[in-house]
């Protein structure tokens, strides 16, 4: 009988393969995020006349409102295959590496998002009628980097609420706080950005933030994914 | 394989079981019994490591509980939907650093009446089909110890003998298991230990 620990890299691979097997195979995941900050984007555009002088403004809001609402909802469901067919509690009974479990789950989570991120900003910028190509890859990059610090905390905190009493209202109140900060620095880069179409040292600042914030949430759930697994 | 002494639990204020001690070694099966909300579940799922306990000692011999211990739920069969029966198994026995090919798969596959396992995605299976192929994961896995909580739920006249037989054949094989179930006629030809959970 084999009785050897699958190696970390073989469980990044089949946790990563089988996550997005399964998020390819529900389109409706997919697809639901990206309609919801489409919607938004469509509805603000047309209900909002913006003059010239908002207009960047306005842009920005749009990209960052869309997104946080769509990434709250992809979020939630982060573990929705695990709990729906009864896998979660049965891999918690497998020889399994926590911390790799956590990058697995992290890693699926950022492609699958970034598959409706990426035409949520093109959509943002024709509605706008931005047609700067580098402001877009900034832009891009900046909500790349938003991306990865939800990613990182909503993996975490959907894992330490799954169970726990009162997670409806526990979820939300810890989850918009903490993406708050990434939201603010986001914004005011992308919005400098914009209006000047290149990058200063406020700038740097922000984006040194964000990274800095993204570091701290990937620690922490490196460091508190496999306890709440455990327990 | 399993000694477990004085092993206590509660959900406090409520004391689910107290001081229950057993051994299970190569070849034993032991069948707990006690009537519903006994704590049956409970135990089962302490000795996988889903819950803790409140006082006692579990010791495995012979490496960590989640590599001796392949583990049954009662009220799932742990297998996504969106996949196939033979992409499931594939999966979870990779996952116990054990790689399966055709030879092993299909005939286990077969031998518990599982027809299109490429094409079909489980998600189509009755629930009894689910946990046919429960068995067949039972049977594919590398760990010796089954923790088995009502294992024919779900499951025909057919399905039963089935099991019968795949228990029978892992315990003359070495393996040991610990089960739950209210119907005994499954494992009745074995030689089996018993153990009441019962509230004081």
């Amino acid at each position: 009988m084999t009785r050897e620990h699958v190696s970390a890299w073989q469980q990044l691979y089949l946790f990563i393969s089988c996550g997005l097997r399964l998020e390819f195979s529900n389109k409706e995941r997919l697809l639901s995020s990206f309609l919801f900050a489409a919607v938004i984007l469509v509805v603000t555009a047309v209900c909002f006349a913006t003059p010239a002088a908002v207009s960047t403004r306005v842009l920005v809001a749009e990209i960052y409102l869309a997104f946080f609402l769509a990434m709250q909802i992809a979020c939630l469901r982060i573990f929705e295959f695990e709990q729906r067919d009864g896998v979660y509690d049965l891999l918690r009974t497998y020889p399994l590496n926590g911390e790799i479990w956590y990058l697995s789950k992290l890693l699926v989570f950022i492609i699958s998002s970034l598959l409706f991120l990426l035409p949520l900003l093109l959509l943002a910028f024709i509605f706008n009628s931005h047609s700067d190509y580098e402001a877009f890859l900034f832009v891009l990059g900046i909500a790349a980097l938003v991306l990865v610090g939800q990613a990182a905390l909503g993996v975490l905190l959907t894992t330490i609420v799954l169970r726990a009493r009162g997670r409806n209202i526990l979820y939300p109140l810890t989850y918009f706080p903490l993406t708050m900060p990434l939201l603010i620095g986001a914004a005011e880069t992308s919005y400098a950005y914009l209006e000047k179409g290149a990058m200063d040292d406020s700038q740097v600042k922000w984006i040194t933030l964000l990274i800095g914030i993204d570091i701290v949430y990937l620690t922490l759930g490196l460091l508190l994914f496999g306890e709440q697994i455990e327990n | 394989m399993l000694h477990v002494s004085s092993l206590t639990k509660t959900f406090p204020p409520r004391l689910i079981f107290k001081n229950v001690s057993f051994a299970l070694a190569a070849s034993d099966v032991l069948h707990l019994e006690g009537r519903n909300g006994a704590g049956k579940t409970t135990l089962l799922k302490i000795i996988v490591g889903l819950l803790p306990h409140t006082a006692g000692e579990i010791i495995f011999k012979g490496g960590s509980g989640r590599k001796l211990c392949e583990y049954l739920p009662a009220d799932s069969n742990g297998f996504f939907a969106q996949l196939s029966a033979w992409d499931n198994l594939c999966w979870w026995a990779k996952l116990k650093n054990r790689s399966l090919n055709e030879d092993e798969i299909l005939p286990a596959l077969q031998r518990f009446g599982i027809r299109f396992p490429r094409g079909l995605a489980v998600g189509f299976f009755s629930t009894g089909m689910q946990r046919r192929l429960s068995m067949a994961r039972l049977l594919l896995s590398p760990s010796p110890l089954w923790v088995l909580d009502e294992p024919l739920a779900a499951l025909d006249a057919e399905g039963a003998q089935m099991f019968s037989a795949l228990l029978s054949q892992h315990i003359h094989g070495g393996g040991a298991a610990l089960i739950v179930s209210h119907d005994e006629t499954a494992f009745a030809s074995l030689r089996t230990q018993r153990l009441e959970l019962r509230h004081d």
